[in-house]
Protein backbone atom coordinates (compact mmCIF):
# COMPACT_ATOMS: atom_id res chain seq x y z
CA UNK A 1 0.00 0.00 0.00
CA UNK A 2 2.98 2.77 -0.96
CA UNK A 3 1.79 5.58 -3.71
CA UNK A 4 5.18 7.32 -3.43
CA UNK A 5 6.57 4.67 -5.13
CA UNK A 6 5.93 1.61 -7.41
CA UNK A 7 7.68 -1.03 -9.49
CA UNK A 8 8.10 1.85 -11.97
CA UNK A 9 10.33 3.94 -10.08
CA UNK A 10 12.14 0.60 -8.71
CA UNK A 11 12.73 0.05 -12.26
CA UNK A 12 13.62 3.25 -13.72
CA UNK A 13 17.24 3.98 -15.23
CA UNK A 14 18.99 6.69 -14.46
CA UNK A 15 18.83 8.52 -17.66
CA UNK A 16 14.75 9.11 -17.47
CA UNK A 17 15.53 10.06 -13.68
CA UNK A 18 17.61 13.05 -14.72
CA UNK A 19 14.82 14.21 -17.90
CA UNK A 20 12.16 13.50 -14.74
CA UNK A 21 14.07 15.72 -12.62
CA UNK A 22 14.44 18.27 -15.25
CA UNK A 23 11.10 18.67 -16.36
CA UNK A 24 10.11 19.10 -12.39
CA UNK A 25 12.46 21.94 -12.00
CA UNK A 26 10.88 23.68 -15.50
CA UNK A 27 7.69 23.61 -13.15
CA UNK A 28 8.95 24.69 -10.27
CA UNK A 29 10.35 28.04 -12.20
CA UNK A 30 7.17 28.36 -14.07
CA UNK A 31 5.09 28.52 -10.67
CA UNK A 32 7.61 30.71 -9.33
CA UNK A 33 7.24 33.11 -12.38
CA UNK A 34 3.27 33.00 -12.00
CA UNK A 35 3.72 33.23 -8.25
CA UNK A 36 5.75 36.74 -8.78
CA UNK A 37 3.48 37.85 -11.04
CA UNK A 38 0.00 37.58 -8.75
CA UNK A 39 1.71 38.09 -5.84
CA UNK A 40 0.94 41.60 -5.74
CA UNK A 41 -3.12 41.40 -6.72
CA UNK A 42 -5.23 40.92 -4.46
CA UNK A 43 -8.57 38.74 -4.29
CA UNK A 44 -9.22 35.71 -5.88
CA UNK A 45 -5.55 36.11 -8.17
CA UNK A 46 -3.82 37.09 -4.60
CA UNK A 47 -5.37 33.92 -3.23
CA UNK A 48 -4.18 32.23 -6.89
CA UNK A 49 -0.97 32.99 -5.68
CA UNK A 50 -0.85 31.76 -2.04
CA UNK A 51 -2.26 28.69 -2.88
CA UNK A 52 0.64 28.04 -5.31
CA UNK A 53 2.90 27.89 -2.32
CA UNK A 54 1.54 24.59 -1.78
CA UNK A 55 2.84 23.09 -4.67
CA UNK A 56 6.15 25.27 -4.53
CA UNK A 57 7.08 24.00 -1.34
CA UNK A 58 7.92 20.58 -1.87
CA UNK A 59 9.22 20.96 -5.51
CA UNK A 60 11.87 23.58 -4.02
CA UNK A 61 13.23 20.38 -1.43
CA UNK A 62 12.78 17.90 -4.50
CA UNK A 63 15.08 20.77 -6.30
CA UNK A 64 17.58 20.89 -3.81
CA UNK A 65 18.01 17.55 -3.77
CA UNK A 66 18.63 17.59 -7.32
CA UNK A 67 21.32 19.98 -6.85
CA UNK A 68 22.99 18.42 -4.38
CA UNK A 69 23.18 14.75 -6.66
CA UNK A 70 24.48 16.99 -9.04
CA UNK A 71 27.52 18.67 -6.83
CA UNK A 72 28.29 15.22 -5.37
CA UNK A 73 28.26 14.18 -9.00
CA UNK A 74 30.79 17.32 -9.77
CA UNK A 75 32.83 16.53 -6.52
CA UNK A 76 33.25 12.64 -7.30
CA UNK A 77 34.58 13.79 -11.22
CA UNK B 1 -27.98 9.11 -2.74
CA UNK B 2 -28.99 10.35 0.88
CA UNK B 3 -26.03 10.98 3.35
CA UNK B 4 -28.20 9.02 5.94
CA UNK B 5 -25.38 7.82 8.09
CA UNK B 6 -24.80 11.15 9.30
CA UNK B 7 -28.47 11.95 10.01
CA UNK B 8 -29.33 8.70 11.37
CA UNK B 9 -30.05 8.72 14.82
CA UNK B 10 -27.53 5.84 15.14
CA UNK B 11 -24.51 8.17 14.20
CA UNK B 12 -21.82 8.33 16.52
CA UNK B 13 -21.54 11.96 18.42
CA UNK B 14 -17.98 12.37 16.46
CA UNK B 15 -19.57 11.55 13.00
CA UNK B 16 -22.00 14.65 13.95
CA UNK B 17 -18.70 16.51 14.62
CA UNK B 18 -16.92 15.87 12.12
CA UNK B 19 -20.08 17.49 9.55
CA UNK B 20 -19.38 20.84 11.62
CA UNK B 21 -16.64 23.14 9.38
CA UNK B 22 -13.99 24.72 11.58
CA UNK B 23 -15.27 28.12 12.32
CA UNK B 24 -12.46 29.32 10.60
CA UNK B 25 -13.97 28.62 7.54
CA UNK B 26 -16.83 29.93 5.81
CA UNK B 27 -17.99 26.66 4.05
CA UNK B 28 -21.22 25.35 4.80
CA UNK B 29 -21.81 21.70 6.30
CA UNK B 30 -21.61 18.95 3.68
CA UNK B 31 -24.63 19.54 2.10
CA UNK B 32 -27.69 16.44 1.56
CA UNK B 33 -27.85 15.03 -1.84
CA UNK B 34 -31.46 15.06 -1.77
CA UNK B 35 -33.18 18.38 -1.71
CA UNK B 36 -35.66 18.43 1.12
CA UNK B 37 -39.28 17.27 0.35
CA UNK B 38 -40.76 20.50 0.99
CA UNK B 39 -38.56 22.23 -1.87
CA UNK B 40 -40.95 22.99 -5.05
CA UNK B 41 -40.04 21.04 -7.98
CA UNK B 42 -38.19 23.50 -9.94
CA UNK B 43 -35.88 24.33 -7.30
CA UNK B 44 -35.55 20.28 -6.60
CA UNK B 45 -34.60 19.86 -10.21
CA UNK B 46 -31.96 23.03 -9.73
CA UNK B 47 -29.91 21.48 -6.47
CA UNK B 48 -30.34 18.26 -8.12
CA UNK B 49 -28.37 19.13 -11.18
CA UNK B 50 -26.22 21.29 -8.93
CA UNK B 51 -25.37 18.28 -7.12
CA UNK B 52 -24.97 16.10 -10.26
CA UNK B 53 -22.95 18.82 -11.96
CA UNK B 54 -20.22 18.67 -8.96
CA UNK B 55 -20.27 14.62 -9.28
CA UNK B 56 -19.42 14.77 -12.57
CA UNK B 57 -16.70 17.29 -12.45
CA UNK B 58 -15.15 15.49 -9.24
CA UNK B 59 -16.17 11.90 -11.60
CA UNK B 60 -13.70 14.22 -14.19
CA UNK B 61 -10.82 15.08 -12.02
CA UNK B 62 -10.72 11.84 -10.78
CA UNK B 63 -10.40 10.65 -14.35
CA UNK B 64 -7.66 13.16 -15.00
CA UNK B 65 -5.25 12.18 -12.40
CA UNK B 66 -6.12 7.90 -13.22
CA UNK B 67 -5.19 9.18 -17.06
CA UNK B 68 -2.14 11.22 -16.41
CA UNK B 69 -0.97 7.86 -13.60
CA UNK B 70 -1.56 6.07 -16.75
CA UNK B 71 0.73 7.65 -18.67
CA UNK B 72 3.65 7.87 -16.66
CA UNK B 73 3.29 4.01 -16.39
CA UNK B 74 2.32 2.77 -19.77
CA UNK B 75 3.17 5.47 -22.06
CA UNK B 76 6.47 7.74 -20.90
CA UNK B 77 6.64 8.95 -17.27
CA UNK B 78 7.82 12.10 -19.05
CA UNK B 79 4.71 12.93 -20.46
CA UNK B 80 2.56 11.84 -17.11
CA UNK B 81 4.60 13.85 -15.40
CA UNK B 82 3.87 17.02 -17.52
CA UNK B 83 0.10 15.96 -17.54
CA UNK B 84 0.52 15.78 -14.21
CA UNK B 85 1.75 19.46 -14.29
CA UNK B 86 -0.75 20.71 -16.28
CA UNK B 87 -3.50 18.76 -13.56
CA UNK B 88 -1.68 21.05 -10.69
CA UNK B 89 -1.95 23.73 -12.69
CA UNK B 90 -5.50 23.63 -14.01
CA UNK B 91 -6.82 22.28 -9.77
CA UNK B 92 -4.71 25.46 -8.51
CA UNK B 93 -6.37 28.15 -10.78
CA UNK B 94 -10.13 25.93 -9.84
CA UNK B 95 -9.19 26.31 -6.13
CA UNK B 96 -8.61 29.87 -6.16
CA UNK B 97 -11.33 30.94 -8.47
CA UNK B 98 -14.04 28.25 -8.27
CA UNK B 99 -17.44 30.36 -6.81
CA UNK B 100 -18.81 27.16 -5.10
CA UNK B 101 -16.29 27.72 -2.28
CA UNK B 102 -16.74 23.72 -0.95
CA UNK B 103 -15.56 22.64 -4.60
CA UNK B 104 -12.55 24.50 -4.59
CA UNK B 105 -11.63 23.17 -1.47
CA UNK B 106 -11.51 19.41 -3.24
CA UNK B 107 -9.37 21.01 -5.52
CA UNK B 108 -6.96 22.40 -3.38
CA UNK B 109 -7.43 19.17 -1.72
CA UNK B 110 -6.64 17.38 -4.61
CA UNK B 111 -3.63 19.27 -5.78
CA UNK B 112 -1.86 16.65 -3.08
CA UNK B 113 -2.11 14.10 -5.54
CA UNK B 114 0.02 15.41 -8.57
CA UNK B 115 2.25 16.79 -6.18
CA UNK B 116 3.04 12.94 -4.68
CA UNK B 117 3.66 12.11 -8.27
CA UNK B 118 6.26 14.51 -9.51
CA UNK B 119 7.89 14.68 -6.45
CA UNK B 120 8.43 11.11 -6.02
CA UNK B 121 9.39 11.16 -9.70
CA UNK B 122 11.28 13.94 -9.48
CA UNK B 123 13.53 12.73 -6.52
CA UNK B 124 15.79 10.02 -8.03
CA UNK B 125 15.21 6.66 -6.31
CA UNK B 126 18.09 4.68 -7.92
CA UNK B 127 20.51 7.44 -6.49
CA UNK B 128 20.13 7.51 -2.78
CA UNK B 129 19.64 4.66 -0.26
CA UNK B 130 15.79 4.11 -0.57
CA UNK B 131 15.31 5.20 3.03
CA UNK B 132 16.75 7.78 2.12
CA UNK B 133 14.87 8.66 -0.76
CA UNK B 134 11.48 7.87 1.77
CA UNK B 135 12.13 10.59 3.80
CA UNK B 136 13.17 12.93 1.43
CA UNK B 137 9.82 12.37 -0.48
CA UNK B 138 8.03 12.53 3.11
CA UNK B 139 9.28 15.31 4.08
CA UNK B 140 8.45 17.42 0.96
CA UNK B 141 5.25 16.13 1.32
CA UNK B 142 5.00 16.90 4.53
CA UNK B 143 5.50 20.33 3.62
CA UNK B 144 2.88 20.27 0.99
CA UNK B 145 0.11 18.86 3.32
CA UNK B 146 0.99 21.28 6.14
CA UNK B 147 0.36 24.04 3.60
CA UNK B 148 -2.88 22.54 2.19
CA UNK B 149 -4.04 22.32 5.68
CA UNK B 150 -3.13 26.09 6.37
CA UNK B 151 -4.97 27.20 3.42
CA UNK B 152 -7.83 25.27 3.85
CA UNK B 153 -8.14 26.22 7.32
CA UNK B 154 -9.01 22.84 8.93
CA UNK B 155 -7.86 22.17 12.61
CA UNK B 156 -6.07 18.93 13.43
CA UNK B 157 -9.75 17.35 14.69
CA UNK B 158 -10.58 17.83 11.54
CA UNK B 159 -8.34 15.82 9.44
CA UNK B 160 -8.11 12.75 11.97
CA UNK B 161 -5.87 13.61 14.51
CA UNK B 162 -7.33 12.86 17.82
CA UNK B 163 -6.40 10.08 19.63
CA UNK B 164 -10.07 9.45 21.42
CA UNK B 165 -11.18 6.28 20.83
CA UNK B 166 -8.59 4.57 18.74
CA UNK B 167 -8.92 1.35 18.24
CA UNK B 168 -5.05 0.40 18.06
CA UNK B 169 -5.39 -3.44 17.49
CA UNK B 170 -7.16 -2.85 14.48
CA UNK B 171 -3.77 -2.12 13.14
CA UNK B 172 -2.47 -5.65 13.73
CA UNK B 173 -4.79 -6.56 10.45
CA UNK B 174 -1.81 -5.08 8.65
CA UNK B 175 0.49 -8.13 9.11
CA UNK B 176 -1.87 -10.45 7.03
CA UNK B 177 -2.50 -7.77 4.65
CA UNK B 178 1.30 -7.46 4.11
CA UNK B 179 1.03 -11.16 3.32
CA UNK B 180 -1.52 -10.71 1.04
CA UNK B 181 -0.17 -7.47 -1.15
CA UNK B 182 3.38 -9.13 -1.70
CA UNK B 183 1.71 -12.18 -3.15
CA UNK B 184 0.36 -9.92 -4.96
CA UNK B 185 2.93 -8.06 -6.71
CA UNK B 186 6.35 -9.99 -5.28
CA UNK B 187 8.31 -6.73 -5.12
CA UNK B 188 12.55 -6.33 -5.23
CA UNK B 189 13.48 -6.06 -1.74
CA UNK B 190 13.81 -2.77 -0.69
CA UNK B 191 16.40 -3.47 1.49
CA UNK B 192 18.87 -6.49 -0.03
CA UNK B 193 21.14 -7.20 2.47
CA UNK B 194 20.09 -4.92 5.59
CA UNK B 195 22.45 -3.98 8.51
CA UNK B 196 20.57 -3.88 12.19
CA UNK B 197 20.69 -0.26 12.22
CA UNK B 198 18.34 0.14 8.89
CA UNK B 199 16.34 -2.86 10.66
CA UNK B 200 16.21 -0.78 13.01
CA UNK B 201 15.29 2.64 11.54
CA UNK B 202 13.01 0.89 8.51
CA UNK B 203 9.74 0.47 10.16
CA UNK B 204 9.60 3.62 11.57
CA UNK B 205 10.66 5.53 8.45
CA UNK B 206 8.04 3.29 6.56
CA UNK B 207 5.46 3.43 9.48
CA UNK B 208 5.98 6.96 9.53
CA UNK B 209 6.64 8.32 5.53
CA UNK B 210 3.98 5.82 3.55
CA UNK B 211 1.44 5.20 6.63
CA UNK B 212 0.66 8.17 8.20
CA UNK B 213 1.56 10.57 5.19
CA UNK B 214 -0.40 8.85 2.72
CA UNK B 215 -3.21 8.28 5.11
CA UNK B 216 -3.12 12.14 5.92
CA UNK B 217 -3.36 12.48 2.60
CA UNK B 218 -6.23 10.48 1.37
CA UNK B 219 -8.30 9.69 4.80
CA UNK B 220 -6.88 12.77 6.39
CA UNK B 221 -7.39 16.35 4.22
CA UNK B 222 -9.01 14.49 0.34
CA UNK B 223 -12.00 12.19 2.88
CA UNK B 224 -12.13 15.57 4.57
CA UNK B 225 -13.12 17.86 1.47
CA UNK B 226 -14.28 15.17 0.13
CA UNK B 227 -17.26 15.06 1.96
CA UNK B 228 -17.79 18.70 2.07
CA UNK B 229 -18.92 18.43 -1.47
CA UNK B 230 -20.13 14.54 -2.13
CA UNK B 231 -21.22 13.52 1.66
CA UNK B 232 -19.47 11.34 3.85
CA UNK B 233 -20.22 7.48 1.93
CA UNK B 234 -19.69 9.25 -1.70
CA UNK B 235 -16.39 10.47 -0.58
CA UNK B 236 -15.54 7.36 1.08
CA UNK B 237 -15.78 5.80 -2.60
CA UNK B 238 -14.00 8.73 -4.31
CA UNK B 239 -11.33 8.91 -2.12
CA UNK B 240 -10.61 4.83 -2.29
CA UNK B 241 -10.83 5.21 -6.19
CA UNK B 242 -8.41 8.38 -6.17
CA UNK B 243 -5.97 6.11 -3.88
CA UNK B 244 -6.53 2.66 -6.13
CA UNK B 245 -5.72 4.84 -9.32
CA UNK B 246 -2.51 6.34 -7.48
CA UNK B 247 -1.28 2.27 -7.62
CA UNK B 248 -1.43 1.80 -11.33
CA UNK B 249 2.14 1.85 -11.22
CA UNK B 250 2.28 -2.21 -9.56
CA UNK B 251 1.11 -3.28 -12.76
CA UNK B 252 -1.59 -5.73 -11.19
CA UNK B 253 -5.17 -5.08 -11.25
CA UNK B 254 -5.78 -7.47 -8.83
CA UNK B 255 -3.69 -5.19 -6.22
CA UNK B 256 -5.68 -2.33 -7.54
CA UNK B 257 -9.24 -4.73 -6.32
CA UNK B 258 -7.57 -5.78 -3.17
CA UNK B 259 -6.31 -1.90 -2.80
CA UNK B 260 -9.64 -0.55 -3.52
CA UNK B 261 -11.15 -2.63 -0.72
CA UNK B 262 -8.68 -2.13 1.87
CA UNK B 263 -9.36 1.87 1.09
CA UNK B 264 -13.31 1.50 1.54
CA UNK B 265 -12.84 -0.30 4.82
CA UNK B 266 -10.30 2.37 5.95
CA UNK B 267 -12.72 5.15 4.73
CA UNK B 268 -15.16 3.53 6.78
CA UNK B 269 -13.04 3.21 10.26
CA UNK B 270 -11.68 6.81 9.59
CA UNK B 271 -15.55 7.62 9.64
CA UNK B 272 -16.44 5.33 12.73
CA UNK B 273 -13.75 6.74 15.14
CA UNK B 274 -12.84 10.20 13.67
CA UNK B 275 -9.00 9.56 13.88
CA UNK B 276 -6.42 8.63 11.50
CA UNK B 277 -3.75 7.12 13.70
CA UNK B 278 -4.97 3.36 13.13
CA UNK B 279 -5.22 3.40 9.70
CA UNK B 280 -2.29 4.70 9.31
CA UNK B 281 -0.57 2.28 11.96
CA UNK B 282 -2.31 -0.54 9.54
CA UNK B 283 -0.61 0.77 6.36
CA UNK B 284 2.82 0.98 8.43
CA UNK B 285 2.39 -2.43 8.98
CA UNK B 286 1.52 -3.62 6.05
CA UNK B 287 3.95 -2.31 3.99
CA UNK B 288 6.43 -3.28 6.93
CA UNK B 289 5.81 -7.02 5.94
CA UNK B 290 5.38 -6.22 2.23
CA UNK B 291 8.84 -4.37 1.74
CA UNK B 292 11.01 -5.69 4.52
CA UNK B 293 9.61 -9.01 6.37
CA UNK B 294 8.20 -10.72 3.41
CA UNK B 295 11.00 -10.54 1.25
CA UNK B 296 13.74 -11.25 3.56
CA UNK B 297 11.89 -14.21 4.92
CA UNK B 298 11.19 -15.75 1.27
CA UNK B 299 14.81 -14.93 0.94
CA UNK B 300 16.48 -16.79 3.46
CA UNK B 301 17.87 -13.87 4.99
CA UNK B 302 15.64 -13.85 8.18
Amino acid sequence: MVSTFTSLHLSMDPAMSAALAALATVLLIALLLVSELVSTMEGRRGLFGRYLNVAILPLLVAFGVTVVLRIADALKG
Amino acid sequence: MKDDQAQSPRSTPIMRELRVSSPATSVAPAPSLTPPADLPDQERTVQLEAHLTLFIVAGLHLLAIGLAEAAVVWVDARLGLALYGVILFVLMVEAAFDREARFGRLCLGLTLLPLLRIVSLAIPLNRLDPLAWQLLVGAALFLAVAAAVHYLSLQPWQIGLRFELAPFGIAFIGLPLGLAEYYFLQPTPLLDAPTIAQLAVAPLVLILCTGFLEELIYRGVLLRVGREVLGARTAVVYVALLAAAMQLGWGSWQHMLWYFSVSLFFGWLVLKTGEIYTVSLTRGFTNVVFLIIAPLWLSGWL
